[in-house]
């Protein structure tokens, strides 16, 4: 894991592709996107299932690692609608039992409102941000910062860096995006891809796993 | 059947037609008419120009003995959609005069759905369509009605599809087709058209299906060709790759200038823009006269360009392989070739667009891009006299294409298992399916696979009173929808913001403009605008240009064919036997080789070793094409590498390879050899395609295919929206998921068979241990290793330009010691 110091504090970015604030025992991830696979299934595209229960030990491991005390995703934390009654709802449900005593923080996403006419999670929706300490945490940017504001932390674009230096395979990596303004987290689910930024975007990229985190230089890329 | 009187009076009604038209039939015409009226199928060899589209419609049309007829009666498959119009043109001509009253349309991903909605209340005798479309016809609930009464299919430049998955969804339907024709008591004639290949009763066989008879016939090839190049009045002893061409122009321009009509061929996308711009900068009075064609340019420009080359309105046209096929272009008398043929067979067929007359000589005239495409050009010429063409086979077991068609046949008329599976079974891709195969593919459909039983929710395809059908409405428009998409790709429209298409480019290249960014694209320097709703809205710009898109279509490597004509000619130019004038003006590029390594042959395999401050290079040439070339770099290095921890970069072309090793390292013949043994090689292909990404990038096409991944929509929803993923996530998804999925496995066998072409690798790899190892030390780069050296250098450094000044540089250091 990479330390980064934003506004006198310290918070701590992870390969996992999450992000974790010590000083106030707080575990960030954004974008899980539970319920992805039910729904390709549902429409005929035949995904197997596992993927969001990889989410939740890997949800489980940082948790512990980390001893964070409560946990806060930015946004989709949903894919799209669940049926109450059905599997993943369920297993949703039972693993947010389980979590306790860490308590489950949720700022709304584009993807959940789309799912806000199925099942809805026990969990304490904090509507479209939460502001803590010197930070807002947001799902998207875009509104959410303003000059001379409080520091964002959002989801949403699922930033991934393209390696060139492997020229043919050119494998992409999910990065934190960091900008004066806010950081954008790489997405958490399993299952989720990945949108291009490049050198023209701006900003730090901190490229997030297998094994640690690191600062990618600028100029990898010959474009 | 039919009475020898019938038959005469057939004949004589066609003769009497041909001597109205100043012609007189083939022999081979009246064969192949003989045998379809004995209720025979078979396949017809004969190149464009020979009268072959005649020698298959004829034989339909004279059989109505001008008897009235109502329903669909033949299907004319043809490749490409850009064909139709002027086949369907072409069928039609003889119709009236003949006295045959059938009618003639088409059918493609081009018709609009007022006239296809038409064609099913009141369709056509003769129906023209792509194996695309022919799927979409069979994915509706009246499709038996439709096909009860088809008794014909000719299938039109057959070996366009051998080899393909389209060849295999082709035989998929024609298996159907038989079915509904066998059900309503009548057979099923099937005709294919096909250039020469190398085994054409094994392209007829796979055409109808194992066990079943069919006549070959073969037209007299009595066509001539003329191969020669554009010789560069000197030539640099250290070719690089990519920047001789663009110098030839005026060579080019002059030729185009001399002649009334002229195709210019490329091997890719952007090179074609590319050259179209400089052909149109130098002469900006030919501006009117001169286009650029190629797959990505929207159809109706398209269109526009190819009837002008038939009016002879155009001087010039530089195009793709999408004007590689059919049609007659009568004007045409000059084709230009830029860059390597890559394949002597291609190389004839684009030779074949010009002297499109029987007996006529076919030209082409490559201009080479660098000087061993000079080697290439003499190589493919002696390989044509010979004849010595690329072999094609058909696929086999493309579980995909199967499951694809499978959730068509659902969604048509729907389908009994048990039926179906001896209707596939009958075809040549599917003659080996194992049981257990068959009800993965099932299972795969109906339930989503194996590992699938955790959603309950799955639907797909499903089991109502004994017929497998397709489990929702919805389900089969996009169904529907992808059966097309096979062969392209995410593609993004490009329209002016005024209004008015240009065509499509890959998603790829768009999403890394921005706004402003300037770019070329079909021939015209365009403004990025805005990107909405998969439309790039653009202007035109008064900037020079940036960026030429580039296009994922395949890059066909050099063919085994020509790489062996290739070394066969360095034999004969050793000898002193070749008067070949290429040869001549390679002769100080050859001799510089020859003082500083040797010569390659096809006796020996040519090695050069050499110590640089970048460490050690080891350059192999086993002239095998780029595609074998990079298998058997890297399979050496994972042998390596298993020796002893190193790391090597591997660059490759169409002749050789190169090794860099940074760290040192003492290679000796016995460890080379040991790396680049036949031995083991499937084992150790296998675990280096697991390290490598081969395999998820061949699960593109196989994710499409099968129905993983949803084509993109032109306008997207709120579900298709949610439903989007890209197949590699899909792939790394399914191999931590479900690693036993067939279709992980069929990507892997596909990485072997056609990526790596296992079975030409081991050819490649036991040819290179029968021959003697020549291990050359020069003391510098020399001309054939150079061009590999330029090319790693430019995928390392950060931008062209001090790319080219290096390269530059280095080729001068070179030149000055070769003097």
């Amino acid at each position: 894991m990479l330390a980064r110091e934003i506004r006198g504090e310290t918070l701590l970015l992870h390969p996992e592709r999450a992000l974790s604030w010590p000083a106030h025992r707080m575990l960030v991830v954004a974008d899980t996107h539970f319920g992805k696979s039910s729904i390709f299934a549902r429409h005929g595209i035949a995904v197997p299932a596992g993927t969001d229960e990889l989410d939740r030990q890997r949800i489980n491991a940082l948790l512990q690692a980390t001893g964070s005390e409560r946990l806060l995703v930015l946004g989709d934390f949903l894919h799209g609608p669940v049926a109450p009654d059905s599997e993943v709802a369920v297993q949703l449900s039972e693993w947010l039992q389980r979590l306790r005593p860490v308590q489950l923080l949720l700022v709304t996403g584009n993807h959940d409102r789309t799912a806000a006419t199925g099942w809805h999670s026990a969990a304490d929706w904090e509507g479209d941000y939460l502001d803590e300490g010197p930070f807002r945490f947001a799902h998207e940017a875009a509104g959410a910062t303003k000059p001379g504001g409080a520091y964002v932390f959002c989801g949403h674009i699922h930033p991934v860096v393209e390696l060139a230096a492997f020229r043919k395979r050119r494998p992409r990596i999910p990065v934190f995006w960091e900008r004066p303004e806010s950081m954008v987290l790489p997405s958490f689910g399993f299952f989720t891809g990945g949108f291009r930024i490049g050198q023209n975007d701006g900003g730090r990229v901190f490229a997030a796993g297998p094994e640690c985190v690191v600062e990618l230089p600028w100029g990898v890329r010959p474009r | 059947m039919i009475d020898e009187a019938a038959e005469g009076g057939r004949l004589s009604s066609a003769r009497a037609w041909f001597a109205s038209q100043g012609r007189a039939t083939f022999d081979f015409q009246e064969q192949v008419w003989r045998a379809y009226w004995r209720g025979e199928s078979g396949l017809l060899n004969a190149g464009t120009g020979t009268g072959k589209t005649l020698a298959a419609w004829l034989g339909p049309v004279l059989e109505t003995d001008g008897a009235p007829a109502s329903g669909l009666k033949v299907l004319w498959i043809t490749p490409l959609r850009a064909l139709a119009r002027d086949l369907e043109k072409a069928l039609q001509e003889p119709l009236k005069a003949l006295g045959c009253a059938w009618r003639v349309e088409q059918r493609t991903g081009d018709t609009s759905s007022s006239r296809r909605a038409r064609q099913r209340a009141k369709p056509p005798q003769a129906l023209i369509t792509t194996p695309e479309s022919l799927s979409v016809l069979l994915s509706y609930k009246d499709c038996r009605t439709q096909f009860q009464g088809v008794h014909t299919i000719i299938v039109d430049e057959w070996h366009e599809f051998l080899g393909s998955k389209r060849g295999v969804q082709l035989e998929l339907a024609l298996a159907r087709l038989r079915g509904i024709a066998s059900g309503h008591g009548h057979g099923l004639r099937i005709w294919g058209l096909s250039a020469t290949l190398p085994d054409l009763p094994r392209a007829l066989q796979t055409l109808l299906g194992p066990g079943r008879e069919g006549r070959l016939i073969r037209a007299p090839q009595p066509k001539r060709y003329d191969i020669d190049a554009i010789l560069p009045l000197a030539l640099e002893r250290f070719p690089w790759s990519g920047h001789l061409g663009l110098q030839l122009v005026p060579q080019v321009i002059e030729r185009i200038e001399r002649s009334r009509s002229t195709l210019l061929f490329t091997n890719t996308r952007s090179q074609a823009e590319l050259w179209y711009r400089a052909i149109v900068s130098a002469r900006m009075d030919w501006l009117t006269t001169t286009a650029i064609h190629h797959g990505s340019i929207d159809a109706k420009i398209r269109r526009r360009v190819e009837d002008g080359i038939k009016e002879g309105s155009l001087r010039c046209v530089v195009c793709t392989s999408s004007l590689d096929l059919g049609v007659d272009f009568p004007p045409v008398d000059q084709v230009l070739q830029i860059g390597s043929p890559k394949s002597v067979s291609r190389l004839l067929q684009r030779a074949g667009r010009s002297g499109h007359a029987p007996g006529e000589i076919s030209r082409i005239t490559v201009v080479p891009t660098h000087a061993w495409e000079l080697v290439e050009c003499a190589a493919a010429r002696h390989a044509a006299a010979a004849m010595d063409l690329e072999p094609r086979r058909g696929l086999t077991l493309a579980l995909d294409v199967l499951a694809q068609h499978l959730v068509t046949l659902a969604t048509g008329e729907g389908f009994d298992a048990e039926e179906l599976l001896a209707e596939v079974r009958g075809t040549h891709a599917f003659a080996m399916l194992k049981d257990a195969q068959w009800s993965w593919v099932m299972d795969f459909i109906t339930r989503g696979g194996n590992a699938l039983q955790g959603y309950p929710e799955f639907r797909r395809v499903a089991l109502k009173e004994g017929i497998y059908r397709i489990a929702g409405d919805d389900l089969a428009r996009r169904h529907r929808r992808a059966i097309g998409t096979i062969t392209s790709d995410a593609s993004i429209s490009v329209k002016y913001l005024t209004g008015g298409m240009l065509g499509n480019i890959e998603e790829s290249f768009v999403s890394r403009l921005k706004p402003r960014d300037v770019f070329i694209f079909g021939g015209r320097v365009l403004e990025l605008v805005r990107v909405r709703d998969s439309t790039a809205y653009v202007r035109l710009a008064r900037a020079k240009s940036k960026y030429v898109p580039r296009w994922l279509g395949t890059r066909l490597p050099l063919s085994a064919s020509l790489g062996r004509a290739l070394l066969a000619l360095l034999d004969r130019n050793q000898l002193a036997i070749s008067d070949d004038p290429e040869m001549r003006l390679m002769a100080p590029l050859l001799r510089v080789q020859a003082e500083w390594s040797r010569l390659p042959d096809s006796a020996h395999l040519l090695i050069e070793q050499h110590q640089s401050r970048e460490g050690l290079h080891l350059f192999v040439f086993p002239f095998a094409g780029r595609l074998l070339n990079e298998g058997v770099a890297t399979l050496m290095c994972a042998r390596a590498a298993r020796e002893k921890p190193l790391t090597f970069s591997i660059t490759t072309n169409e002749y050789g390879f190169e090794l860099l090793c940074e760290q040192p390292l003492d290679v000796g013949e016995p460890r080379l050899m040991r790396w680049a043994s036949p031995e083991g090689l499937l084992e150790d292909l296998v675990s280096s395609i697991n390290a490598s990404e081969l395999a998820r990038r061949q699960f593109r096409d196989i994710a499409r295919i099968s129905g993983l991944v949803d084509p993109g929509t032109p306008r997207r929803g709120k579900t298709a929206r949610q439903l989007q993923v890209s197949s590699g996530l899909m792939f790394d998804v399914l191999q931590r998921h479900d690693p036993h999925n067939l279709l992980l496995e069929q990507a892997s066998r596909e990485v072997l068979e056609a990526q790596l072409a296992y079975r030409e690798l081991k050819e490649v790899l036991q040819r290179m241990a029968a021959q003697r190892w020549a291990l050359m030390r020069p003391p510098r780069f020399t001309p054939l290793s150079f061009p590999l050296w330029a090319d790693r250098l430019q995928t390392q450094t950060l931008s062209t330009e001090s790319w080219r000044t290096r390269v530059q540089r280095e080729a001068l250091r070179l030149e000055r010691r070769a003097c």
